[in-house]
């Protein structure tokens, strides 16, 4: 009896104290993101290759809203590449 | 034979156990991530096609729904309840993962934690397995019940 019941509690904690510890697991190097109006982060789903070079690597989304490129969820990682403009 | 039997449900039991704390683990831990960063997950949810206009309600409903599932698990009374209630939301998750890659261009994805990795193809491919898991602990409960009940009917008989 006091098993069928600490085992899920004890699960319950482990998944909590999980999603805390993974909060910030959010610089993926398969993920780029963009910064919409909301100014909330968002993911592209995937890494956007942004050629060589020094000009801001800029995307197209599907729905024809432009953004700039970063790195991770942070205003301080705008990715650089060639300047021209990727479609997702 | 008997031997053989008991020892089929002991294994069939655990198995339950197990896939119930998986779950536990699983809906938790999604619930407590899109809860942690709650402002996030709506602001994404607006952008989903075909969801975005209860995208503040859905960001409430889900996470709660989540929540009630696990606690579903702890009685193993309800744990039927909480395997088919799980069936359903990863069906209709998959649907939905469904008519996103058929229908939607690519969009951001909406989840928590170290699943955020996840593209939709991966999604599709972890909740099908999911979806899997609850309908093998629904069979297995399944055969349990009837184990337990053609056992306790045997000792009546055995009884007199």
């Amino acid at each position: 009896m006091k098993t069928n019941f600490f085992l899920p509690m004890i699960a319950m904690i482990f998944a909590i104290g999980m999603s805390f510890a993974t909060e910030n697991v959010e610089i993926d190097p398969t993920q780029d993101y963009y910064q919409p109006s909301s100014g909330v982060f968002m993911s592209l789903g995937q890494e956007i290759d942004c050629g060589d070079g020094n000009k801001t690597c800029i995307v197209e989304l599907p729905n024809g809203e432009v953004h700039q490129v970063y790195d991770a969820p942070d205003p301080n990682t705008l990715k650089k590449g060639d300047g021209r403009k990727r479609q997702l | 034979m008997k031997k053989f039997e008991k020892n089929i449900a002991h294994w069939k039991k655990w198995t339950v156990d197990v896939i119930s704390l998986f779950f536990i683990i699983l809906f938790t831990y999604a619930a407590v991530s899109k809860l942690i960063e709650f402002e996030n997950f709506q602001t994404q949810l607006e952008q989903f096609p075909f969801i975005n206009d209860f995208s503040v309600s859905l960001a409430i409903i889900l996470p709660t729904v989540q929540i009630i599932i696990s606690f579903l698990y702890f009685k193993p009374n309800f744990r039927f309840q909480a395997f088919y209630s799980s069936l359903i939301l990863l069906i209709i998750f998959n649907l939905y993962i469904i008519a996103v890659l058929l229908f939607a261009e690519s969009i951001p994805c909406s989840c928590g934690g170290v699943i955020s990795t996840f593209s939709w193809n991966d999604h599709l491919i972890f909740n099908t397995g999911c979806s899997l898991l609850a309908l093998l602990a629904i069979a297995l409960s399944y055969d349990l019940k009837t184990y337990k009940s053609k056992s306790s009917t045997n000792v009546v008989e055995v009884k007199p």
